[in-house]
Formats: C-alpha cells, structure tokens, sequence
C-alpha cells in the first residue's frame, strides 16, 4: 500500500506543474486610439509688398470684404488632422529686419501695426479678434479628421516708417484639445 | 503573453503652424531727374520722376532766387502728372527761374527732398548772357567816349554803368550767385572799373597860368580832368579886352 502512495505524490510532482502552467496563460486585447494633435494651415506665408503709411491691407485681394466674412472672402484654411476636435489659438509677433522692428499693438503708431483676425462667419470689423504677442482662442471645437475653418487677417499699416526695410513676421496657430 | 499597442507611425504631429507674414513700409523719397526743355519763348516743358511713395507732386517756381520750401515761390502745378508747362515770357527774362519738385503723399505728407533745376543751366540762360555782355560793351563804349568827349554826363555814364553791373551782380539778376568767389570778384571788378574811369579823367597834369599887372604872372599845375582843348581865339579875346579896357575909361 506504500508504494502506492509513493507513486502517486512522484506522479503529482512530476505532471501536476505542467497542468497548473498551462492553465495560468491568458490572452489580454487591448485597442486603444491614440489621441495627438495635428493641424495644417495653407497658405503659409502672407507677402503684403510695400506698403504706404496708415493704409489698411486684407491679404484677400486687398479689398475690403463684405461681413460677415465668407469663404470667399477668407485667405487662410485650417484643418484638423487630429482624430479629436481641437480649439485653435492665435497670436501674433513683432515684425523684425536686423535691428529694425515694426511692434505689434492694438492701435498703429510710429513703426508700431496692428493685425485682425477673422474666421468665416465673423460678423463685422469689431469681432474680428486683435493680435498680441499672447496666444488666445481664435476657432472653437474644430472638428477632427479633415475639418476646416476659412479665416481672414487685415493689417494697419504703422503711421510712420524710420525705415523702408522689408520686415517680416509670424502669425502662430496652435491646436489643443477643446476644453 | 503581451497584449497590442496601438502606435501612430504617419506623418509628422503638429500641434502649431505659423503664417510668414512680409511686408516693407514706404517711405516718401525724393522725385527725381528734373528736365527743363525750351519749347517756345512763352513755354518751358518740366518733367521729372515721382517719388516713391507718392501719387502727387508739386512744383513751385521762383525767379532770380531759389525756391527755399515747398511754400516759397510760386505754385507751378500740383497733380498727379509727371510732366508740366510754365507759360512764362522766356525771350524777356534776364534772369534765371528756380524750380523745385516735390513729392506729396496721400495722407498729405510733402517730402523733404526735392528734384531742382534752374533756366540758368543750359541754353536756356542765354537771354540774360546776351543782356549782361551787352551792358558790358555799353560800359566800355561809355568809358571809352568819356576819355574823349569833353561832356560831363559822358563822363559820368560809364561810371554809372559799372556801378549798375556791379549792382546787378550783387542782386544775382544774371543767375549768379553772389555767394560764389568769381561772382564776387566780377562784381567788385566793376566798382574798380568804376573809379578807374574816374581816375582816368582826374590823370591830367592841367597847368594854370594866369597873368597879372604889367605881365608878371604866376602859374601852377594840379591833376584834373583834362582843359577844353578848344584854342581861344586870339582875336575875339584881344578885342574883348579892348572894348572892356574902352569902358573902362569912359571912351
């Protein structure tokens, strides 16, 4: 009868491991969608030329525009590449050549602009919203995946120039998640 | 055993984009390359190139001085020509018109800077040469008879003349320029011009003799204009004496 029982525990030993391995592997799926912000903005670059003093410039044709503005009245297309609908924010900079700068402010003055802003749908002049050098909401829940938003600037030129220095500047787009 | 990631492998994110914005201010510069052209004795064609920044110009004239500003002289024409006529008597001046360009912008700015140019330059001064070269052949005509001609206003006309070159150099009625050494030095060269006519009248040894009481008399000489060369006539004088003399004694 020992024998027997000494068997069975050598038996236990040896093939009971292997059943308990064998049950202890699983198979866990996970999908998960990655969320990442990408836009894109057409046209990049805005060459207004030369310009004279306390004159005002659309970048569509250099016409004023009927408001509220209207695709086809708006210069620049944002679009969404993201997977999530985003807000995009908007700000502008001082335009610079060496040591010669125009400043960006709300209102012109002596080598000093000002840039508006405008989306499609903006109703009039005053909506449009005014560039700073600090970033702030410019298009609100655009949609993800290949939505676009049409928008429009305007320049006032400076009220006097120091210099007929060809300057240049950015206007910067950013994304982030709509909040 | 490992469960499935997703990972994004397409295109570059970008959360931002930017907008190149270039542009240049213009400043107003100056007009340039004015041209005067005789036309006709009544007309002279401007024409001059716009300043940049500007739509407007405006041309102001001035005769025998400078245009200072953009406010002196006379306002010639303003528009947005290029090109313009003043209607001015040409064959009767005698001297020169100023002309100066300015751009103007169209918030009104003049610029500072102009495009000149003067009728002195050029063909166009001949008028006032021919003028001035025959004053100069009057005076030494003048200066020439008064050393020849016992008259007193011939000798006092060339004088004058020079003195009144003199003065027309001095007044820049010629297109000159005072300012300039050889238009000073041509206008004092008529003043000395001047007293050298009038020296030349006084260069003269006159030698003065006069008689007195029984023939003795005294002479002396001085410098002076020269005496009348006319020869007195013995004869008349002889018997003006005689008649006196007859008077005299109640004969």
């Amino acid at each position: 009868m020992r024998w027997w029982i000494l068997v069975l525990v050598i038996c236990s030993l040896v093939v009971l491991p292997q059943v308990a391995e064998a049950a202890s592997s699983v198979s866990v799926t996970i999908n998960a969608t990655p969320d990442y912000l990408s836009i894109t903005n057409a046209p990049v670059a805005w060459n207004i030329g030369a310009i004279e003093k306390s004159t005002v410039h659309w970048a569509h044709g250099n016409t004023t525009p009927a408001f509220p503005l209207d695709n086809g009245n708006c210069t620049f297309t944002i679009t969404n590449n993201a997977p999530v609908n985003v807000d995009v924010d908007i700000k502008g900079g001082n335009f610079t050549a060496g040591a010669y700068k125009w400043a960006i402010a709300p209102a012109i003055g002596s080598d000093t602009y000002t840039m508006k802003v405008g989306i499609n749908g903006t109703a009039n002049l005053g909506a449009m919203k005014t560039l700073t050098e600090s970033y702030q909401e410019f298009v609100s829940d655009l949609g993800l995946s290949g939505n676009t938003t049409k928008w429009e600037a305007v320049l006032y030129a400076p009220s006097s120039f120091a210099s007929s220095a060809t300057v240049s500047g950015k206007i910067y787009l950013s994304a982030r998640v709509v909040s | 055993m490992l469960g499935l990631v997703g990972i994004y492998t397409g295109q570059a994110l970008a959360g931002s984009q930017e907008v190149t914005v270039t542009v240049s201010g213009v400043v107003v510069q100056c007009p340039g390359g004015l041209v005067l052209t005789y036309v006709s004795d009544s007309q002279i064609q401007l024409s001059w190139a716009k300043a940049v920044g500007t739509n407007t110009s405006m041309v102001r004239g001035r005769f025998g001085q400078d245009v200072l500003s953009s406010s002196d002289g006379y306002l010639l024409y303003q528009g947005t020509d290029n090109v313009c006529m003043d209607n001015i008597d040409v064959g009767s001046l005698y001297g020169t018109l100023y002309y100066k360009v300015y751009g103007i912008a169209d918030d009104g700015e003049i610029s500072i800077c102009y495009a000149s140019g003067s009728t002195g330059e050029g063909a166009m001064h001949i008028t006032g040469s021919w003028l001035f070269l025959s004053l100069i052949g009057l005076c030494l005509g003048l200066s020439y008879l008064s050393l020849k001609v016992d008259l007193v206003l011939f000798r006092l006309a060339p004088i004058l003349g020079w003195i009144a070159l003199a003065f027309m150099f001095f007044t820049n009625v010629f297109g000159t320029n005072i300012g300039d050494p050889w238009t000073t030095f041509v206008a004092f060269l008529f003043i000395v011009m001047a007293f050298a006519i009038m020296l030349l009248q006084m260069n003269s040894e006159v030698k003065h003799e006069a008689k007195g009481k029984g023939g003795k008399g005294y002479s002396w000489t001085s410098w002076g204009q020269n005496p009348n060369n006319k020869k007195t006539n013995y004869n008349d004088a002889y018997y003006a004496r005689r008649a006196e003399l007859r008077k005299r004694l109640g004969r």
